[in-house]
């Protein structure tokens, strides 16, 4: 256990300056997209302007709504997916060379992304009762449509949306630990076929908004991102048992 | 006996090429170990290995007795320094030494102490911000600190100055009389590193070509020097690694046994008897032997 710790430990120092450079930027740009558009709901002759109007509504000309956590979500599933982009191969590089076991450096990583996860969603449960807090002090009501809550905000529904956005969030890390694996044992080259694949496939077979399948709260995605995780997981396990460390 | 490191029969391939031909070989605990090879010998590969960071296609290892795959007990007794690093570039030297110092159970936090001071590592620099010179002296540092009862060094001092060379091997020797362990150093830097060694492993094209103690060594391979007839009258039965004609007189190396009385009935014979330096030793039995006798 003691090895697992300090795999965990390890991981979280290698994604420490992406995490933090990643996570400044992202709340500069939502403190600026509350502070800019805010007064623009209250006054809403200038809302053809407001970027990201999709979060954005008036119901009534006197309730006017808007949200921007929906958009902070596919902001923590980037981050999610860059820092696991850049740690996987150096955390592992560095791990072994520290004479780690194969295995304790996978159950740390797992534990790492898991932690990671849980933080980012518990951080967005938050940080959505915060916004609703804000936007009622201004008058505004919290746009729910395109938030993970359909009708109304209680302890259940919270608890709902705090496991979707984990999964969610998870699925995409594992997805992405599983490639950066295979990528390392493989060679680069199949970057280039793993994301020409990926475009090809969405474009066959999610012609719409890509995004919005992606954080569309359905029962069908939980369980399908569920089985990715574990997929991945598994997967991930028998590659870097057969993974020799590159120089 | 237990060795700390004993390979049998271990062979390595990538694709075609073979990085190792099927080596047997021992290492003793507590001795320091030279691992000397040209280039491609299969030196970081051996070492790859040994510290599972590589998979053998055939044969087996051991460490202190265990297969170290997988093996948390093991692998925590060894610490290899690679000339890679494998640090993170943005990492800065402090989070580096105390990830290090996590991972390694005899770490000596006040021994890293003194070895900062000494090697003048910059502990708020990033990684990617140190010469080269300030990366090995990292490396050495954390090789030192860890106290592991296997400490391997590949190519562990590339761009450090003959000064910080000095202080390694210094303090190098002192730590391991304190605290015996077994260190390899695989270098190119042969003559310097001879200061410390007990015993050499030299690898040649994946084989083991030699593997002997230091003090044997010095015993057996030795330089002639003379007229060309009492040369080659004295080494008729010897094995020459060396042979050069410059006029009228000729130089052998020869690496064999040799006892007292032959190298005194030489010097009586007006030969001149030298020992050979280990760097010399080395060129001669790793060259193509065609120009030797």
């Amino acid at each position: 256990m003691k090895k697992v710790m300090q795999n965990l430990y390890l991981n979280f120092i290698c994604s420490k300056q992406l995490l933090i450079l990643l996570s400044v930027v992202c709340s500069i740009y939502m403190v600026f997209l509350y502070l800019n558009n805010i007064p623009k709901v209250l006054f809403p002759t200038a809302l053809r302007n407001l970027p990201y109007a999709q979060y954005t509504q008036i119901i009534s000309m006197n309730k006017p709504s808007m949200s921007y956590i929906p958009m902070l979500f596919i902001f923590l599933v980037v981050i999610t997916i860059l820092i696991t982009l850049r740690v996987t191969e150096n955390s592992f590089n560095l791990s072994l060379s520290l004479g780690s076991t194969r295995k304790d450096y996978f159950y740390g990583s797992m534990f790492f992304y898991t932690l990671l996860a849980a933080v980012f969603s518990i951080s967005l449960t938050i940080l959505f009762l915060v916004e609703k807090l804000i936007l009622n002090s201004f008058g505004i009501n919290q746009l729910l449509g395109y938030s993970f809550l359909s009708k109304k905000v209680d302890l259940i529904n919270l608890l709902r949306m705090n496991i979707y956005v984990f999964v969610t969030l998870l699925a995409g890390a594992t997805l992405i630990y599983m490639l950066s694996f295979l990528v390392y044992k493989v060679g680069r080259v199949l970057w280039a076929i793993i994301i020409f694949g990926i475009v090809t496939i969405y474009m066959r077979v999610y012609p719409y908004n890509f995004l919005d399948r992606i954080i569309n709260p359905s029962k069908i995605n939980v369980i399908i991102y569920l089985i990715i995780i574990f997929v991945s997981y598994l997967i991930s396990y028998f590659v870097m048992m057969k993974t020799e460390l590159r120089n | 006996m237990e060795y700390a490191v004993e390979g049998l029969k271990l062979k390595k391939k990538y694709g075609k090429e073979i990085a190792l031909q099927e080596i047997d070989f021992t290492l003793e605990r507590n001795k320091i170990y030279g691992l000397l090879g040209r280039n491609g010998a299969g030196k970081t590969t051996l070492l790859n290995i040994i510290g599972t960071n590589s998979f053998q296609t055939k044969g087996e290892i051991r460490v202190f007795g265990e297969k170290p795959f997988e093996n948390s007990k093991v692998l925590d007794q060894i610490c290899l320094v690679k000339e890679s690093g494998n640090y993170l570039a943005h990492l800065k030297v402090q989070d580096i030494i105390k990830l290090a110092s996590k991972f390694y159970s005899n770490w000596d936090n006040s021994f890293k102490e003194e070895l900062i001071i000494k090697f003048n590592l910059k502990m708020n620099k990033r990684y990617s911000a140190l010469s080269k010179g300030m990366k090995s002296a990292l490396g050495i540092v954390i090789g030192l600190a860890s106290r592991a009862p296997l400490t391997i060094y590949d190519e562990p001092y590339l761009g450090l100055d003959a000064t910080s060379r000095w202080l390694f091997y210094d303090i190098l020797l002192k730590d391991y009389i304190e605290n015996p362990r077994t260190i390899v150093l695989s270098t190119h830097l042969i003559d310097e590193v001879s200061k410390v060694l007990e015993n050499i492993i030299i690898l040649d094209e994946g084989k083991i070509i030699l593997s002997e103690s230091l003090e044997d060594l010095r015993t057996k391979a030795i330089s002639l020097t003379g007229r060309v007839d009492l040369v080659e009258e004295a080494t008729k039965d010897k094995r020459i690694i060396n042979y050069q004609i410059f006029g009228r007189s000729a130089t052998a190396a020869i690496y064999d046994n040799i006892s007292s009385v032959e190298i005194n009935e030489w010097k009586s014979s007006a030969l001149e008897v030298k020992a050979l330096t280990l760097q010399d030793f080395f060129i001669y039995i790793t060259l193509d032997k065609k120009g030797a006798k």
